[in-house]
């Protein structure tokens, strides 16, 4: 996994100001292969209960985190617990890293 | 502070300035098709009126077209006509916000990214989409102020590098 302590942290605290102390976030992509370079930051972040992905919302989270991180490329599957889960959701969850 | 600007940068300038023009008149005529603000009731229709589905459809490149342009072309020649060293997007962004050139740098990268969402298919459902179309919409204001705040400012560096004089 190809970020730094401090980047982790400022993503775990940035996403649960908003979205909860119970926000689970994995960071999923390339950016889990030690082996590879550079790639976009994807993060799949599950809360409790029922959340639409809201497009806005989420766009404005993203765009938080991208102007502590200073990096642009960046994109963030948010999903209720109890919504429905797509392939996408699952295979960010099975491959990809949780962060604490 | 800032350099002499040689011909070659002024007409480079001045055609960006115009290119950039046409893509904001495309912009506010795609704008004048949309009611302002958007309600939900217009918004329902997207589902079944294809024409309304263009509308909204267009409106997003163009959108993005503007966008690319004003933070990727427009802006950054302004900064090297103003001899500031290259910068890194997001600091680019930053700085554009403390000059005043654009309102708000988290919004400006918030639309980036609906725009990414919407292309990438991550809205599984009409009212999703909906959203990020609302969110477009009205981003579109910003794009048209830092317009109007890079043209301002760039008129009036090249105004007063006229052969290396201040006039």
């Amino acid at each position: 996994m190809r970020l730094t302590q401090r980047e982790i942290d400022i993503i775990v605290k940035t996403v649960r100001a908003d979205l909860g102390e119970a926000a689970r976030i994995w960071l999923f992509g390339s950016r889990t292969d030690d082996e590879a370079r550079g790639g976009d930051i994807d993060l799949y972040v599950e809360v409790p209960g029922h959340f639409a992905h809201e497009a806005r919302r989420v766009a404005a989270l993203t765009a938080a985190l991208q102007l502590r991180l200073g990096e642009r490329k960046m994109d963030i599957l948010l999903r209720g617990e109890d919504d429905p889960c797509i392939a996408i959701h699952a295979l960010a969850k099975s491959k990809g890293v949780e962060l604490q | 502070m800032s350099l002499m600007i040689t011909e070659e940068e002024r007409m480079r300038t001045l055609f960006l300035m115009q290119k950039m023009e046409r893509v904001m008149q495309g912009l506010q005529l795609s704008l004048s098709r949309v009611p302002e603000p958007l309600t939900a009731d217009w918004l329902q229709t997207l589902a079944t009126d294809p024409a309304r589905e263009e509308i909204m459809e267009t409106l997003s490149a163009r959108f993005g077209r503007a966008q690319d342009m004003l933070g990727g072309k427009l802006l950054p020649q302004l900064l090297k006509l103003q001899a500031e060293p290259p910068m890194a997007t997001i600091d680019m962004l930053n700085h554009a916000e403390r000059m005043a050139y654009l309102p708000s740098a988290q919004r400006w990268l918030a639309a980036r990214n609906l725009r990414n969402q919407l292309v990438h298919e991550y809205l599984d459902s009409p009212q999703a989409v909906v959203d990020a179309l609302q969110g477009i919409r009205e981003m579109a204001n910003d794009c048209l102020v830092m317009h109007s705040a890079l043209t301002v400012a760039l008129q009036k560096i090249m105004a007063t590098n006229v052969a290396g004089e201040d006039l």
